[in-house]
């Protein structure tokens, strides 16, 4: 089956263009918030898509500006799709708000999809230039270990000595690791709230997603 | 052991309050200020100038996206090559321009930051972008062939001839599809890999124009 993924704000036809043009479409699924006008849209994008015989599908995004939250959906369903052994031809992020959009352009890098973007005036379809890049395993499994640790305690940033500890590693060996996660902007060392000699690290919420941690 | 010097690349719209969040979290040496042609920016200098940021505005075009994208790649690379980090902080302007820049983030690997609702940070791993998921012999076969190319070329080779290889690994990074030209069965560029192709070519153009 071959499906089309979108983000839907109040414009249907930023998303009817890629509806058209998909050879042999059988299901849109699209990814919108619930304003009125976002399912006024959704609605014109059902009744083409009804003429045309295509299954329309509808994604609730319950917060269009949480670019994380939008992530994680989407990526969802990508690869819900791809268990049912669907062919997802494109994803078109032309609609939505700037955060959905944005988040759809980083699904397409981490999970190798085809993108699109619509001209405003024009209408047209633009491809993106976006390759697949596989974030997971551009680290080393001791890199991975370390931050998986660092992620599951998360909601108690330790030292770099309590990481040592906990994960029953040298310092100097989990020091090494974390400097290096640390220059790629993986992880961050900041000072402790309480305790402004110690330093702390913590790491952000989008990690789990990036390096697949969940 | 001398501090990592970081380059902070802002979206901005209409408002100050777009860009004060990351200039406030995000440490940085240089901000540039990405501005779309039409905008008046003279809000967001006046206030900087006041704190004494040192930033620079790039104007870009974002109707034409990928070129947009290209124009914050080349006035970003000096940075990374000289070892900078850099962060994007899509927060600002409409929804093209934020899209604009993350393109650009995802095509250098830098990271991404944005505001909107929560402070949300994205590391993309520095110098992972999409010129290093394209290996240099597939932008190579991308950039010298003659598309459409046909398919009887391909299936006259052996199976591990180069070309025979190169063709399969561009087919299952879905670059080129099977087509008809004229009457003859071809191989032709697919919509990523044309926006690939335009991507190199741009890239090659503004190389050439270094040299």
């Amino acid at each position: 089956m071959v499906a089309i993924l979108g983000t839907l704000g109040f414009r249907a036809r930023s998303l009817l263009p890629t509806v058209e043009s998909t050879p042999s479409l059988e299901r849109a699924v699209v990814f919108c918030n619930d304003h009125p006008r976002a399912l006024e849209a959704l609605a014109e994008v059902d009744s083409v898509c009804t003429v045309m015989g295509i299954e329309l599908r509808r994604v609730a995004i319950p917060d269009a500006f949480d670019l994380l939250q939008a992530a994680r959906a989407m990526r969802t369903e990508v690869r819900a799709l791809r268990r049912k052994g669907e062919e997802i031809a494109v994803f078109n992020i032309a609609g939505g708000t700037k955060m959905m959009s944005a988040a759809a352009l980083l699904i397409c890098a981490m999970e190798g999809l085809n993108s699109v973007y619509v001209h405003d005036e024009t209408y047209q379809e633009i491809p993106l230039p976006l390759l697949r890049v596989d974030y997971s395993n551009l680290l080393t499994p001791a890199q991975k270990e370390v931050l998986a640790f660092i992620w599951q305690n998360r909601s108690h940033p330790m030292t770099q000595m309590e990481i040592a500890k906990g994960i029953g590693k040298h310092k100097a060996t989990v020091n090494h690791h974390i400097q290096v996660l640390e220059g790629k902007g993986i992880l961050h060392l900041t000072e402790d709230a309480a305790d402004r000699r110690r330093k702390v690290v913590t790491v952000d919420d989008a990690l789990e997603l990036m390096m697949e941690l969940d | 052991m001398a501090r990592q010097q970081g380059l902070l690349v802002s979206t901005f719209g209409a408002n100050v309050s777009e860009i004060v969040p990351g200039l406030r979290s995000l440490p940085h040496d240089h901000l540039i200020l990405v501005v779309e042609t039409t905008a008046d920016e003279s809000a967001a200098t006046a206030f900087l100038n006041r704190l004494g940021v040192r930033y620079e505005a790039l104007t870009v075009d974002p109707q034409d996206l990928a070129a947009a994208a290209m124009r914050i790649v080349q006035r970003v690379q000096g940075q990374c090559w000289k070892g900078w980090s850099v962060c994007f902080d899509i927060t600002g302007g409409r929804k093209l321009l934020s899209d604009t820049a993350m393109l650009a983030a995802l095509a250098i690997g830098a990271e991404v930051c944005c505001y909107e609702t929560k402070a949300c940070r994205f590391p993309l791993l520095a110098a992972r972008g999409v010129e290093e998921a394209l290996p240099r012999e597939i932008a190579d076969a991308l950039l010298r062939t003659k598309w459409p190319f046909p398919l009887a070329t391909v299936q006259e080779l052996d199976g591990r001839h180069p070309l025979a290889i190169l063709m399969r690994r561009m087919r299952e990074m879905d670059l080129i599809e099977p087509t008809v030209a004229g009457k003859a069965p071809a191989l032709a560029l697919t919509g990523r890999g044309r926006a690939c192709l335009d991507w190199l070519q741009r890239m090659e153009g503004i190389s050439r124009s270094w040299e």
